[in-house]
């Protein structure tokens, strides 16, 4: 064995890694070689020096600086972004599939009733409706997106899984009593004001408009606009093309949907303003009572509470390593389910305090007035060209009306200032003529 | 891995905090610690070693047991410390010949024996801090070997799992980085002998 092959072989030698045969030949060029021996004695020396050096103690901060950082962390991904409201809306299913899957459930039990009752729809502290459907054909307008246009983003998968509820709810009314289904505002505001009465109830509002609109962009920003001075905030929104003209780009028409979160007392008028900024093709609101499963929600977080508080003193008396493993492991459980039921208490609270509405905007060409989707509803257009005319006669005839009113003024001015003017004209010439005579 | 770890895992994945620093509380001190070895002061340790760590919570669903847990976190933490070493050279602010911190008085505590004399704890003091400095001036290929290995002592099995590297690939790594410290520390000693 050489010096090379030594030196290449003496680190494995220091950790004992080579084979019998190879450690004896290895021991043997030692004795022979003087260089490779101090070579080797100082690279093991180097190794203990090495693992002698001192383990260090955490400083006294890390673990509190660390359990910051990673409930920051955890709230990282629990945050709203309105900015970037794909992401958010994913992570905002994820987190509330319980929540919109009770609402579901709710929904299907309080038709199942209203069905059976075949009455009262409204039960004093849960309802749901469908208000003002300007033709029965376009009661699926907003579920069901015009099909002419490919999407060009996608971001309301929670907003369908509402209206998927919605559409149950539709057709089993449709079995039921068609009357129902046509109601007025003010009935709608006077059920809230019934719900707001009930002291501390925990209802969760949600309202849902279809609207065709002229100049999407404007109505669009209109709606963000009264959404933010309403001290709300858009959650989510999406636009899309649903018929892009390529020859002239700007007759392109749009189509598109909002979610906005408006504080609870702003919520109607929000909705009526909305409402007022096209033509509604439908429109619905909703209130679910979670009153009771919030309070055993709450309850259940005080129990858990107080069973921690006890884990935690017979963790201080637990003195062998499987009794403190054993009770860490059950207060890590207790923690997690509470965190889990405040985190369902914190999104109550929110969904109650903050109201939804869901926006669908339809573009209408402003030029032809032609009516999307159902271009074949002759008769609903021929009414819509009838009212159109109406409007305009009313509109001249308004116009003639307002000119002669106007102008009536300076007529009348004129008229007086021309009396004694032409009298004395009259007078002037009459003289002027008897002086020649 | 055992059944315990398993459920906190689980528990992490869901965002339990809680779970996730019951997780963490047995390697915490020795990801300082590898840490410390290799960015060679204590603020920079500490900063290294929680931004790693929270990438591991943050990252733990992507965690399936392909590798024991310690070894996953340990990886996560040697990465972390070869890029912070990265952006300093980028950002050339660090002098290999910077002098080695000392841990607040640390070392005397922990190494020395209480029955050493005076002269015994300053030469013990002399050595540490000789091959500390020659540790810092290692390249960090080889340091984080020298680190894992000869600092904390894991196996090479280990030591390959954490650096995603064939063991014979380990092998001849250790062999080069030991053979390069003791150049280093002897070339110090040479250049040191004329001012002793
Ligand atoms: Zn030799």
């Amino acid at each position: 064995m050489n010096c090379t092959e030594t030196m290449e072989l003496i680190s494995l030698y220091i950790d004992g890694l080579l084979d019998e045969h190879t450690e004896q030949m290895l021991q043997k060029h030692f004795k022979e070689c003087a260089e490779c021996r101090q070579d080797y004695e100082e690279l093991l020396n180097i190794k203990n020096m090495c693992s002698e050096l001192p383990m260090l103690e955490l400083p006294p901060d890390f673990e509190v600086s660390l359990h910051e950082k990673l409930v920051r962390a955890t709230e990282n991904v629990q945050v709203i972004d309105i900015g970037r409201s794909e992401t958010f809306n994913k992570k905002f299913k994820w987190k509330n599939w319980k929540v919109y899957g009770s609402m579901a459930a709710v929904f299907i039990v309080l038709i199942l009733a209203s069905s059976l009752l075949n009455e009262a729809r409204f039960n004093g502290s849960q309802m749901k409706e469908n208000v003002g459907m300007e033709s029965p054909n376009m009661e699926f307008a907003g579920s069901a997106p015009a099909p002419e246009a490919p999407k060009m983003k996608v971001g309301t998968a929670a907003r369908d899984e509402s209206y998927g509820a919605e559409e149950r709810l539709q057709t089993t009314q449709d079995n039921g009593s068609p009357e129902n289904r046509v109601m007025d505002q003010n009935n709608q505001t006077t059920q809230f004001t019934a719900l707001e009465a009930e002291s501390d109830r925990k209802v969760i509002k949600s309202g849902y408009v279809d609207l065709n609109v002229e100049e999407y962009d404007d109505k669009f920003s209109q709606i963000t606009r009264i959404t933010a001075e309403r001290g709300g905030f858009v959650e989510n929104s999406n636009t899309y093309y649903k018929q892009y003209n390529e020859v002239n780009p700007e007759e392109s028409l749009k189509q598109g949907s909002l979610v906005i979160r408006v504080p609870e007392n702003q919520f109607a008028e929000v909705l009526d303003h909305i409402k007022s900024l096209g033509t509604v093709t439908n429109t619905s609101i909703s209130g679910q009572d979670i009153t009771k499963e919030y309070r055993s929600t709450v309850d259940e977080i005080e129990n858990l509470k107080v069973q921690e508080k006890s884990l935690r003193a017979i963790m201080e008396k637990a003195t062998s390593v499987k009794d403190i493993l054993e009770v860490e492991r059950e207060l890590s459980r207790v923690r997690g389910e509470i965190n889990r039921m405040s985190g369902d208490v914190k999104r109550w609270d929110d969904l109650v305090d903050l109201s939804t509405i869901h926006v669908t905007l339809n573009e209408m060409s402003s030029k032809d007035k032609e009516i999307y989707p159902i271009r074949d509803n002759v008769w609903l257009r021929a009414q819509k060209g009838f009212i159109k005319t109406v409007n305009e006669m009313i509109q001249f005839a308004e116009n003639v009306f307002i000119r002669i009113a106007s102008t009536l003024p300076v007529i009348l001015v004129l008229f007086i200032m021309g009396i004694p003017l032409t009298i004395y004209l009259y007078r002037w010439t009459k003289r002027k003529k008897n002086k020649q005579e | 891995m055992e059944e315990f770890e398993i459920e906190l895992i689980e528990k992490s994945k869901r965002g339990d905090v809680e779970s996730f620093e019951i997780l963490i509380r047995s390697h915490q001190t020795l990801a300082y610690n590898i840490a410390f070895r290799m960015l060679g002061n204590v603020e920079d340790a500490n900063d290294a070693t929680q931004e790693a760590l929270v990438k591991v919570f943050k990252s733990i669903q992507s965690f399936h047991g392909q590798s024991s847990f310690s070894t996953w976190l340990y990886r996560i933490v040697t990465n972390t410390c070869l890029d912070e070493l990265r952006k300093r050279k980028r950002q050339q602010v660090y002098s290999y010949h910077n002098p080695m911190e000392m841990e607040d008085g640390q070392i005397d505590r922990d190494v020395v024996d209480p029955s050493s004399s005076t002269e015994e704890i300053l030469e013990k003091k002399e050595e540490i801090k000789n091959i500390q400095d020659a540790i810092q001036a290692l390249p960090e290929q080889h340091r984080i070997v020298i680190v894992l290995r000869d600092i904390k002592g894991l196996s090479y099995e280990q030591i390959s799992e954490i650096l995603d590297c064939p063991q014979g690939t380990i092998k001849s790594r250790i062999s080069r980085a030991r053979l390069a410290l003791k150049e280093i520390i002897t070339n110090r000693e040479l250049y040191q002998k004329p001012y002793v």
